[in-house]
């Protein structure tokens, strides 16, 4: 499993893809900081920014998960992978962990040098802003798993991409609908199948350990149905 | 041959048919077990609040206070907004969360969502009178045939400079209704008559009702005290009290019933205000004036201006005579009235319009103490029809208290002397003035208390920033061009590098 994603990391690193994914979640997710914080001085809302930053997930994430599966199905290498020695859920879960490595680390680095300004010009809640950037995370590890199991579902980058970015929207949007919706039922789903719904407690301030289990739930199903999916072209 | 391939299929068949249900069966045991631990999250609040003031939680003193509401009476919370929605609100989620949590740890109180759209009857019940109304931001607590109601903006200090929230002060306001719904008993507050008293504040009316009084209106020259008289509010008499100057044993005056009723435990709060915007000078009163001074309080006739501390609504720049006061500082039961507000990083102003200074008689009297409760600021001059003079910081409302002994246990009773009629009228009984405050914790000494309010505010975090816009430009500009083009540059070097090695 360290094998493979140390080869994970490596491609990321060794093609143009990982730098322009650092450089361009650098220039947008900094831009947002700026607009809702520093610029905005004594009117500074860091929920607001954590809020709004996800929404370059819709663009971002695809770019890190589109080819995870299915290069390998264009290259014809899965059968490597299908012959490995390694488990399947090994396999998929170190493609996961390179993935998040990439999106976890690069958020991480680039938000601990953008908070720092917070420190220096105001008093901000500690528990507060790392509560958001856990749930922010937690969010990411989620549209990874999915984007993951559409890329597993094509041999096509640029479908597995359109696919992951039309998941993530009808994902983000979905808390929207509440506002047309008139039955309390319809909306309590909608509500519980929405992931910003979950992710608003961290921006709020509070550490909500359901929203923890729906994360890692979406992560383990996701991972798992893509598990299936090669199972299946295993055995077929 | 053909039946090599029927058993082909037939075992891919089997194969999948098993991993499809093994598929689903997981998928299903995932959702299950989330929505259950959902629903035992959200009914045993398993969270955790990591703002500082513990915006969404129920404090200590909030449950000690909830630990005197006799266990076996019914509260409920209604709501008039559906519950998913309030929690889509900042604000409004502050508040589900506190009632929330208070009906998870006390079994007689709960919660529910009433649709005042679909069923009238209900919001009908809820009006005060015909001009009331209930809207969907009220919030109404009910015990038996007790409510209250309060709007979403009720619970909330604002500024009122920028119109935003800056406090959040729904313990104590939540848990003073459920306190006062369940008194066994329900204390009256009279508003005296007869004396050209202003007695439409329908702000202050609510306020008392808020702090769980009847109100009642009483003619002193007609009618006595009864036993459930706990308040007697003067608003600001034009008119003297009945006297007896000629110690007639027949005349049981005005002033003789008040003065005998005070003796024996009851409490006064007078509104006597200053230079009024009609133009109206203060008049003497002398009977009350000697009953006051028995108090150990004298209203003076000036009437208080202050270019440097004075507001408007929505506005610093104030009119002069709308003094912007100073609590008292220190140890006396007066400051204590004050202490949880000027305790504040931002202390929440009091506004004093039309203020009248008031003149301490004594410090400690005939087991009567003087103190005050609010001063004037430095700056402060005093007017009269012949002269304006400096003034500084004098009392402008004040507090005596009487100490009586029964049955071994220390009792007070109180007269609060508040020098403006305008204090507690509805342009300052809002969320951006302390006014509601300063009356809710003089209700609460005022004998038993009707009002537990000594809950502190829940401040919201500051996240401003000290930067000035350059600054913040400067560092826009490093973090959006400099860190990516470094990230950029790196990548270009490595590709070339990997492209030619």
């Amino acid at each position: 499993m360290l094998a493979i994603y140390k080869r994970e990391m490596q491609s990321y690193f060794t093609s143009p893809i990982g730098y322009v994914y650092i450089g361009v979640f650098a220039m947008f997710n900094s831009l947002l900081f700026s607009i809702f914080t520093l610029l905005e001085g004594a009117s500074s809302s860091s929920g607001t920014y954590f809020f709004v930053s996800m929404f370059l997930f819709i663009v971002l994430i695809p770019i890190l998960t589109m080819k995870s599966f299915s290069e390998e199905r264009r290259m014809r290498t899965e059968q490597l992978i299908l012959t490995s020695p390694v488990g399947l859920m090994s396999m998929i879960f170190a493609k996961f962990l390179a993935a998040f490595t990439m999106f976890g680390g690069s958020y991480t680095l680039l938000n601990l040098l953008n908070i720092s300004f917070l420190y220096k010009y105001g008093e901000p809640n500690t528990a507060t802003l790392f509560g958001s950037m856990l749930g922010v995370l937690l969010v990411g590890s989620a549209f990874i798993a999915i984007g993951l199991f559409i890329s597993a579902l094509t041999e096509n980058q640029m479908i597995a991409a359109i696919g992951t970015i039309g998941a993530i929207l009808f994902l983000l949007g979905i808390s929207m609908l509440n506002n047309f919706v008139g039955s309390e039922t319809i909306r309590n789903i909608l509500s519980w199948i929405s992931v910003m719904s979950r992710f608003n407690n961290f921006t709020y301030g509070i550490f909500d350990f359901a929203a923890l289990l729906y994360y890692f739930s979406v992560c383990f199903v996701f991972m798992f149905l893509t598990v299936r999916v090669y199972d299946k072209r295993r055995w077929s | 041959m053909n039946n090599q391939k029927k058993l082909e299929n037939k075992k891919k068949l089997r194969h999948g048919t098993a991993a499809i249900v093994l598929t689903a069966v997981v998928v299903v045991a995932v959702i299950i077990v989330n929505v259950v631990f959902t629903k035992l999250a959200y009914n045993n609040n398993w969270y955790v609040d990591m703002t500082e003031s513990s915006i969404y939680g129920l404090s200590d003193d909030g449950r000690a206070l909830l630990d005197t509401i006799d266990q076996s009476r019914e509260i409920k919370v209604h709501f008039c907004t559906p519950i998913d929605k309030l929690e889509q609100n900042d604000y409004s989620k502050m508040a589900f969360e506190l009632v929330k949590q208070i009906s998870s740890e006390y079994s007689n109180i709960s919660y529910d969502y009433i649709d005042i759209l679909r069923d009238a009857a209900v919001a009908y019940k809820y009006k005060k009178d015909s001009s009331d109304t209930v809207t969907s931001s009220n919030i109404i607590i009910e015990s038996g045939t007790e409510f209250r109601k309060f709007t979403l903006d009720q619970l909330f200090y604002y500024d009122p400079n920028t119109y935003e929230y800056w406090a959040f002060h729904g313990e104590a306001r939540l848990i003073s209704a459920m306190v006062a719904v369940t008194q066994a008993e329900t204390p009256v507050a009279y508003l005296s008559t007869g004396h050209g008293e202003y007695n439409d504040s329908t702000a202050f009316a609510q306020l008392l009702t808020d702090a769980g009084y009847e109100i009642k209106t009483i003619d002193l020259t007609k009618q006595d005290f009864e036993e459930d008289a706990r308040l007697l509010v003067v608003m600001n008499p034009i008119k003297d009290f009945q006297g007896d100057p000629d110690n007639d044993p027949a005349l049981y005056s005005e002033i003789e019933k008040l003065a005998d009723w005070l003796s024996d435990g009851g409490n006064l709060m007078i509104f006597r205000g200053g230079l009024e915007h009609t133009g109206t000078a203060p008049v003497e009163l002398p009977e009350l004036d000697q009953l006051l001074a028995e108090w150990g309080i004298s209203f003076k006739t000036e009437t208080l201006l202050d270019s440097s501390n004075s507001v408007v609504m929505g506005s610093s720049q104030g009119t002069s005579y709308v003094l912007e006061g100073k609590y008292a500082e220190g140890d006396s039961f007066g400051a204590k009235v004050v202490s949880d507000m000027a305790s504040l990083a931002s202390p929440p102003k009091v506004v004093v319009p039309y203020a009248r200074p008031i003149e301490l008689l004594f410090d400690y009297k005939n087991d009567r103490e003087t103190t005050a409760v609010v001063y004037s600021q430095s700056t402060a001059l005093s007017t009269s029809e012949t002269e304006t003079k400096s003034a500084g910081e004098v009392p402008i409302i004040a507090a005596s208290r009487a100490i009586r002994i029964i049955d071994n246990v220390e009792t007070y009773n109180y007269v609060y002397a508040i020098g403006s009629l305008g204090f507690a009228e509805a342009n300052y009984l809002n969320a951006s003035y302390a006014n509601n405050d300063v009356l809710y914790r003089m209700m609460r000494d005022m004998g038993r208390a009707q009002v537990p309010v000594n809950l502190d505010l829940k401040v919201f975090e500051d996240e401003a920033l000290d930067i000035n816009i350059d600054e913040a430009e400067k560092i826009t500009w490093a973090l959006v061009l400099v860190v990516p083009a470094v990230i950029f540059t790196v990548g270009i070097i490595v590709y070339i590098r990997r492209k030619h090695a």
